[in-house]
């Protein structure tokens, strides 16, 4: 029973990033009061690239066609350790929280790859800007990571949930707060969201994640959006789980699992109406401000570690 | 960094031979700005070259010398002639001593050498294969980043060659003409009347700052008053224009940046006034409205009220989401101090319109040499000196709110009367015009033996423009090139022809 629940929230991760993506899409026209593309756009846009044909560049290596391969599978993985409607994942016990950071390190580093194996321009600019972007990201990610770990006394996600779980929803602490402020503007950054990346955009110099993909066509091309919708669906489920999990479903009943759902989906709408205001808010950073908007996060996850001194356990 | 090499640049060196003027002077004692440079036959077929400067005057000053020996390049003492000698020299093969840098501008590798269009036959053509060198920068740890002629987006062909360290752009070298048609070419042989039309495919979204520019140059030709109506009716239809590119431009900035929603209410506003064009003449953009003589057909007056209605709506709606943009410090924070363009530079380089004047140059050929009705209405030109993208934006708002003035005024005295003057063809005539388009002055020269062209000239902003676009960027990150790039909005198929 607990393992087909694990599987189910893997397969609710994987089908329903697109639909996310979507939904966000379709807020922010509303907030420019256009009507929008269908909700249901993303899956008619996966199936026509996966039967499409792919081009692959004359000078392209074995790389190329191997690192979308590798993200979609590194990013499922990072999604299988996410629980979603009760305090277990299907890779829960299988590794801690430092191996859901690398598992979406692991598929960045090759998509950077496949770009310069791509052989553009704008493919080496979108790695090379990529690679400043997640490695001044990774610091406060870890250690946003970090500080609900030392509280929950325990390193994988699963029990950092069950912990939260077990606490007074009233009860929260400022390393809460902190570490929930950092780890958002990382999902910021790590899903290339604005303001530090637009993916709506059609200018190529100013591209960081689009400029990776620019060579990318065909099957190929489906598998890096898919995981691209993936990594945004786990990095919300990953902040409902460890700062709002409460409603998750304690044990297998129909009833409580029904509840634990719906409530997942209106946490999630919150988080998405959030997301669409601030990308509505704000004009993209300068290029050379990103650092900057990192360091905030960093320097917020790096109190929300100190203050668990304090905090009564 | 090297400096350019005789090799690159066959006809360097400080040459004294060949035709040569002494440049006009303005009347503050400055050198005068310079218009055009362009070439014509006369009527034995033998090369002249006419220089149009701006000396303050309300008119504009012509120097003509003839061309067939070598003429001495003024572009050391003007830099601005620059790119007018290299089209000269593409156009006539008219030789020029002393230029910096006489590579094709116009023609591509595809187009042989010695076929000079203006003065051969251009029938049958054929394909070639010359190389073209591209300024080098050497250095360590610099990068050569191409973009385009085909870019991501849906825009005009143009390619850009970046010299970078890091993301800092050192150079950047421009090679455009991609979209060059040989319009000056093709309007030989036309009908004075059927120019128009030619005239409007030049630059799509100013079509009809060029029909009436072209227009008012054959009037001045033939020597023909237009009627009152006709030319409030083109005011009206020439600050349209600039108020639609103004808040198309706005939009564009904010849509650069990720500003999404007030790029969506700046593209519903000018759809807004794009529609109420068509309720009042039929056609988004005035296409086939004005025409030598005058206009096509005679305007419904009320409809015209409609449409100052419109544009009174359609500016409220947008002095709202410019002001909004402007005071959002994410937005403040792209465009202050991006781009900055010298006063110096947009001197030397004689830009115009939005972009001259955001770098301090006072001038307007609406308030400096009135056309049509503009000596009956009052211009304020905004001039600010910072020259930067945030100072391109502002110069737009402000011109917006002159141009929906602008528009009510000349609605509400609309004059009665006809809206046109045949003309009648005459024997050999020359006419020269210039009209503030939206992206600044835009010139036609036109000549004429009994009712046909024999040769047309066209001086786009955009072709004046272009070369002060990578002074502009040198120094700021490549990734911010799109937003400054999109600040001076330049037209390609205006600058190409």
């Amino acid at each position: 029973m607990k393992i087909a629940l694990d599987i189910l929230q893997v397969l609710m991760l994987i089908l329903g990033a697109p639909l996310v993506g979507a939904i966000i899409a379709r807020l922010k026209a509303r907030l420019q009061r256009r009507r929008g593309a269908s909700i249901w756009r993303p899956y008619a846009e996966l199936f026509k690239l996966l039967r499409k044909e792919e081009l692959v560049p004359p000078t392209a290596s074995a790389v190329f066609r191997l690192a979308p391969i590798v993200l979609f599978g590194a990013t499922v993985c990072a999604a299988g350790f996410v629980p979603v409607v009760h305090a277990s994942a299907l890779l829960g016990s299988r590794g801690d929280f430092f191996l859901l950071v690398y598992m979406l390190a692991l598929g960045r580093f090759f998509l950077s790859l496949g770009a310069l194996d791509g052989g553009s321009a704008f493919g080496g600019m979108g790695a090379s800007r990529e690679a400043l972007v997640s490695s001044l990201a990774e610091a406060p990610f870890l250690l946003g990571l970090v500080s609900i770990a030392v509280l929950a006394a325990r390193a994988d996600i699963a029990g950092m949930v069950a912990w939260t779980l077990g606490q007074d929803v009233f009860n929260i602490s400022a390393v809460h707060i902190l570490a929930f402020t950092s780890l958002a503007m990382v999902a910021l950054a790590e899903t290339g969201r604005m303001p530090v990346d637009n993916p709506t955009t059609h200018l190529e110099l100013t591209m960081i994640h689009e400029g990776m993909v620019l060579e990318y066509s065909g099957p190929s091309l489906a598998l890096i959006e898919w995981a691209s919708a993936i990594k945004l669906h786990a990095m919300l489920a990953l902040l409902i789980a460890l700062f709002f999990p409460w409603g998750m479903a304690s044990s297998g009943s129909g009833w409580g699992l029904t509840v634990a759902l719906l409530l997942y989906c209106a946490k999630t709408a919150l988080l998405m109406v959030l997301l669409s205001v601030i990308e509505s808010a704000v004009a993209k950073l300068r290029m050379y401000l990103v650092p900057d908007f990192l360091g905030v996060a960093s320097a917020l996850s790096a109190l929300a570690v100190i203050f668990t001194i304090w905090v009564k356990r | 960094m090297r400096e350019d090499t005789p090799s690159l640049f066959p006809n360097s060196g400080r040459a004294s031979s060949g035709t040569a003027f002494t440049l006009p002077q303005s009347e503050d004692g400055g050198a005068a700005r310079l218009v055009t440079i362009f070439g014509s036959l006369d009527p034995h077929g033998a090369r002249r070259v006419r220089y149009v400067f701006d000396a303050g005057k309300p008119a504009y000053s012509e120097i003509v010398l003839p061309a067939e020996g070598p003429l001495r390049s003024i572009a050391r003492e003007v830099p601005a002639a620059a790119w007018h000698e290299r089209e000269l020299h593409d156009q006539y093969g008219i030789e020029i001593v002393g230029h910096p840098d006489l590579r094709p501008l116009v023609f591509h590798d595809n187009w042989p050498d010695g076929v000079y269009p203006m003065v051969d036959r251009v029938d049958d053509v054929p394909w070639s294969k010359r190389d073209y060198r591209f300024l080098q920068v050497q250095g360590e740890g610099i990068a050569e980043v191409a973009v385009g002629p085909v870019h991501a987006g849906i825009i005009e062909p143009g390619h850009f060659r970046f010299s970078v360290v890091g993301d800092t752009i050192l150079h950047l070298e421009l090679r455009h003409f991609y979209t060059h048609k040989g319009t000056e070419k093709l309007f030989e042989g036309k009908s004075a009347g059927d120019g128009a039309m030619l005239a409007e495919s030049v630059s799509g979204d100013n079509c009809f700052a060029h029909a009436v520019c072209y227009s008012q140059a054959v009037e001045d030709a033939c020597g023909i008053k237009v009627p009152p109506r006709a030319l409030a009716l083109r005011l009206i239809g020439l600050e349209l224009e600039r108020l639609v590119c103004h808040i198309s431009d706005i939009g564009g900035l904010c849509t650069d940046v990720g500003f999404s929603v007030a790029a969506a209410y700046a593209t519903r506003i000018k759809e807004s006034l794009l529609q109420a064009s068509v309720q009042c003449c039929g056609t988004r953009y005035w296409r086939g409205v004005a025409v030598p003589g005058g206009l096509r057909f005679d305007f419904d007056s009320a409809r015209v009220a409609e449409l100052a209605q419109a544009v009174a709506r359609a500016f409220r709606d947008f002095s709202k989401i410019a002001r909004l943009s402007l005071e959002t410090p994410s937005i403040q924070n792209r465009f202050e101090a991006a781009g900055v363009l010298s006063r110096e530079a947009a001197r030397d380089l004689a830009v115009v319109g939005p972009v001259a004047r955001a770098s301090g140059i006072d001038l307007d050929v609406r308030r400096d040499h009135p056309y049509g009705r503009y000596s009956e209405h009052p211009i304020e030109v905004p001039v600010t000196h910072y020259g930067d993208v945030m100072a391109r934006a502002r110069i737009r708002i402000s011109e917006a709110a002159v141009s929906a003035r602008l528009i009510q005024e000349a609605a509400k005295s609309l004059p009665d009367g006809g809206v046109f003057t045949p003309i009648a063809s005459q024997g050999d005539v020359q006419g020269f015009s210039a009209v503030e388009s939206p992206r600044g002055e835009l010139c036609y020269w036109v000549e004429a033996r009994g009712g046909r062209v024999t040769r047309c000239h066209i001086k786009s902003p955009s072709f004046q423009n272009w070369p002060a676009m990578p002074l502009a960027v040198a120094g700021n990150i490549i990734a911010d090139f799109p937003l400054i790039n999109k600040s001076f909005n330049l037209s390609y198929s205006g600058c190409d022809r």
